[in-house]
């Protein structure tokens, strides 16, 4: 009776998983739809509207079982990948850009990093000499765009190779959480504190002040897991308190957001247009939007990087926003369960590492676009426009994934020698 | 699709879309609330899970006691914060102490946090600056508190580097000078499935030089007394002779005791609470000096620095622990004890060579292989484990004289299979059960209530290699752990 009990517990459980599945096929299937209709028949429109259910069903359901990934984690991020898709094909309809195509692009390429990464985490058992070639190259890249680099809207953070523009610090962003939590792991405390300096300096060196930012709360919430020591974190939250008053004094275009942010009316036409549009959108909406493909976007600089939040409540309401700020809550929530849960310190450090990142890059646009903090420069995970920090948010939660599949090894290992065949690990 | 038709379209969209979102986040919370209290209860069903072992303490000065265990994840620090891992509040122990990591092929990796220091069995950590390894059943000394790992898993590790494998072999039983036939060495398998090591065992491959701390803590055989040889030596013989085969009758007198009483199982002693480092063989020729614990001071402590190797015991000395054991034998030894007359614990004590009493491991051990000549006297035989097929030494039944002067006494009494006892008339293959000689098999022992005070439910007294917990009822299970861990208590 137990038995067949916890086996119907059991179906319950991944039809109510499947569910998930499903009801995100159907939004993407008919938001895509509505758009196809919109004016005309849109192949392209189409195309998304049957591809994009397919990736998110093969992914969630296929690979990551295959790959023991874990499948919340994978639904949730296939949605936002998905809906910025959505939201930039939305918009390309009006502005006659195919950025949406591109996301796509972005969007499988993430995902296949995202595989590669998760088995990197399963495969590599010895991180030392991976690490130091991180260190190596993640020193180089930050460094570059100070010596190559493009400014590109007041930051020098941009280099151009070949064609192809590169984004260094979206990339060692990533290398940051292994670097910092392999060495903090190990106990060395020098080595992942000059490493974070020269990231820091590379950084205000190139006026990356949003990069900066999030770089060094991660690295705070991250010394404070692995240490516990309040008063060295709140010495370095003083720091980076005194830190933030010399660039106030320091560099203009921090006094300006900070005008703006304080009011952006007073500047309407030149520093605060782009805040005083984004809250104008976001008001004009109301509680359900404008409707989907309606409303202006393209009012707003940026729309479809910094400000891609403010379309999604336009054209969806405040709810809908409400509702991703709740994915992206149990984004971290997971992060924080798979950290909680490791049974090694590295590898909780780096999956708190990925949480801290992620987590304080969303808090950081969003509360900017919503003006609750100064507005940054930062793309907003999985949703904003751009190959880099497309592709470095997608490694970033690999990273994640493979914390978490070793995690289910271990629970399974401890089931196995324990006779608790039924039980299932949960994370 | 007409502009207006489409916004009339998009405006009721906005619903059904925001319907699926609202779908979306609920079964997302619903999911994560889910396995995140399916994870809970697993754990609390499994709470081992995420530890490798536990650190008996043997000896603290703090508020342990003697007995007490803590628990060791995989990494972490000891120390006296409340922050540590394993807290160790106890003088000589500094904030964070040690830096521990577990190496599945290794063992737990010990390193020293700044200036402290620490030693275990195998050495100090001022002279292994790389780390040192402990493998189940290591001693650790850190500030006043002496340590004992025992392990969950990974109970056969690889040597430090350095070192080679750990071959173990039995040590040869007394017995064999006798004329028994060697016992085979046992090959204990490789891995978490692997059978607890009797105490008869050592590591033979870990053949410290004299004098470090490896080579003290694991003794050679000691020398017999020629009292234990000859008497040990004719107990064994009569054993053999009388080896029972199918069909051959059996004695049923018993000439030694109730089949209830057990040697070796009155005392529980916390130097026995891991098993898989022999016990420290008294030596001959050591005299019984002094009623404590003979220690050696192993490393200078500096004056000011925080917790220096602590004082190392030197098992090679006899102590007096076993002594004091021994002056209160079990009143049933003194039943079937023959004519001798006791001398006054003074006497005793003071020149006679001192045989210490087996281990509760040992006895185990020894039961349950001479239960393995049961099927022999009608018994059906039954498929057993490996740890019980372990071979044991042939002197486990000789306990009783260690207090008696008079022992050429001993040599009167007839040997318990001789030709003569088993030509007996009331002799039959249908022996009464209260004199049947043999102890029951050890799966059999707490159907008949042995030893329920003192044996696991795994019939040893050590953890299983495997894992803790060895239940296919998770509720048994569960229980089990809470009663070993915490007394019965909650968590």
């Amino acid at each position: 009776m137990a038995k067949r009990r916890e086996r119907d517990d059991t179906d319950r459980r991944k039809k109510q998983e499947k569910m998930l599945v499903y009801v995100e096929m159907i939004f993407f299937f008919s938001a895509f739809l509505l758009l196809t209709l919109k004016e005309g028949w849109d192949w392209t429109g189409f195309l998304l509207a049957v591809l994009i259910p397919v990736i998110i069903y093969v992914t969630t359901v296929w690979l990551a079982g295959w790959l023991r990934a874990d499948k919340l984690l994978m639904a949730i991020v296939n949605f936002l990948c998905a809906l910025g898709v959505l939201m930039l094909h939305t918009t390309d309809r009006i502005a006659g850009f195919s950025r949406g195509i591109q996301q796509l692009g972005h969007y499988g390429l993430g995902l296949v990093v995202m595989f590669c990464c998760i088995l990197f985490v399963r495969i590599i058992r010895r991180w030392k000499w991976p690490v130091r070639i991180l260190l190596a190259l993640s020193v180089i890249l930050i460094i570059l765009p100070v010596l190559i680099g493009k400014e590109i809207n007041g930051a020098q953070n941009w280099i151009f190779i070949g064609g192809f523009s590169l984004q260094p610090s979206e990339i060692v962003k990533v290398s940051l959480g292994i670097i910092l939590s392999y060495y903090m792991s190990e106990r060395r405390f020098w080595t992942w504190f000059v490493f974070l300096a020269i990231c820091m300096g590379a950084l205000m060196l190139q006026r990356d002040l949003g990069t900066a930012l999030v770089y060094f709360t991660a690295s705070l919430i991250l010394f404070y897991a692995h240490s516990g020591n309040v008063l060295l974190t709140l010495a370095g939250l003083a720091g980076a308190s005194g830190a933030a008053v010399f660039g106030y004094h320091a560099f203009r275009h921090v006094q300006n957001r900070v005008a703006a942010w304080k009011n952006p009316w007073s500047d309407y036409h030149n520093t605060g247009y782009q805040l005083a549009q984004t809250l104008i959108a976001i008001a004009s909406a109301g509680l359900t939007g404008v409707g989907l493909g309606l409303g202006s976007p393209c009012d707003i600089p940026y729309y479809f990087t910094d400000f891609i939040f403010a379309i999604i409540c336009e054209q969806f309401g405040l709810l809908f926003g409400i509702f991703t700020m709740v994915l992206y809550a149990i984004i971290i929530l997971r992060g924080m369960s798979i950290a909680i849960h490791t049974r090694y310190s590295f590898y909780g450090l780096l999956a708190m590492a990925v949480t801290a990142l992620l987590g304080m890059q969303t808090f950081i646009i969003i509360g900017g676009v919503l003006k609750l903090i100064p507005l940054t420069g930062i793309t907003l995970p999985f949703v904003s426009y751009g190959g880099t920090s497309m592709l470095s948010c997608m490694a970033l939660i690999g990273l994640l994934q493979g914390v978490s599949s070793i995690n289910q090894d271990e629970m399974k290992y401890d089931s196995q020698i324990s006779c608790a065949e039924e039980a299932q690990p949960a994370v | 699709m007409p502009a207006e038709i489409y916004e009339v379209v998009a405006l009721a969209a906005r619903f059904w879309f925001l319907l699926l979102m609202g779908l979306i986040v609920w079964y997302s919370y619903r999911w994560y609330a889910r396995e995140r209290r399916a994870r809970k209860r697993l754990l609390d069903e499994l709470p081992d899970a995420g530890f490798v072992g536990e650190f008996v303490v043997m000896r603290s000065t703090g508020k342990f006691k003697q007995g007490d265990a803590l628990h060791v994840p995989f990494e972490g620090t000891l120390g006296m914060l409340f922050d540590n891992d394993i807290v160790l509040d106890a003088s000589g122990v500094a904030p964070r102490h040690i830096h521990f990591r577990y190496d599945r092929k290794r063992g737990l990796k010990m390193l020293p946090i700044k200036q402290n220091n620490f030693c275990t069995d195998r050495g100090s950590s001022e002279d292994s600056p790389a780390g040192l390894f402990a493998v189940h059943g290591t001693r650790l000394y850190v500030g006043d508190c002496e340590l004992r790992l025992r392990m969950f898993e990974g109970y056969e590790v690889n040597p430090p580097p350095g070192e080679t494998a750990p071959v173990y072999v039995p040590i040869p039983p007394v017995g064999q000078e006798a004329g028994l036939p060697p016992a085979a060495p046992a090959p204990i398998p490789y891995g978490p499935a692997a059978p607890v090591q009797a105490d008869g065992y050592r590591p033979a491959g870990y053949a410290a030089p004299a004098g470090s701390f490896y080579g003290r803590g694991i003794p050679a055989e000691p020398p017999a007394s020629p009292y234990g040889r000859r008497i040990r030596g004719r107990f064994s013989t009569g054993r053999v002779e009388t080896s029972p085969t199918d069909g051959e009758s059996v004695q049923t007198a018993n000439p030694y005791r109730s089949r209830r009483t057990v040697y070796g199982f009155k005392r529980v002693s916390p130097d026995r609470a891991v098993s898989g480092t022999p016990e420290p063989q008294v030596q001959e020729a050591a005299p019984p000096q002094a009623e404590e614990t003979v220690v050696k001071p192993t490393a200078p402590t500096a004056p000011g620095e925080r917790s220096a190797c602590a004082p190392v015991r030197d098992d090679t000395l006899q102590t007096a622990e076993p002594i004091r054991q021994e002056k209160t034998p079990p009143a049933a030894e003194t039943v079937h004890t023959p004519a001798p007359e006791p001398e006054p614990a003074a006497s005793a004590s003071s020149a006679k060579p001192v045989q210490p009493k087996a281990s509760r491991a040992e006895a185990i051990q020894r039961a349950a292989a001479s239960a393995d000549a049961a099927p022999a006297k009608g018994r059906t035989p039954e498929p057993r484990s490996a740890a019980h097929r372990l071979p044991a030494a042939e002197d486990e039944l000789f306990q009783p004289l260690m207090d008696e002067d008079d022992w050429d006494s001993w040599e009167e009494i007839p040997a318990p299979h001789t030709p003569a006892a088993l030509q007996q008339p009331q002799n039959n293959n249908d022996p009464d059960e209260e004199d049947w000689p043999y102890l029951s098999r050890p799966d059999q022992w707490r159907t008949e209530g042995l030893f329920a005070d003192l044996l696991d439910d795994d019939g040893t007294d050590a953890a299983q290699p495997g894992g803790a917990y060895g239940s296919r009822d998770m509720g048994t299970t569960a229980r089990r752990m809470l009663s070993r861990y915490f007394k019965g208590g909650g968590r």
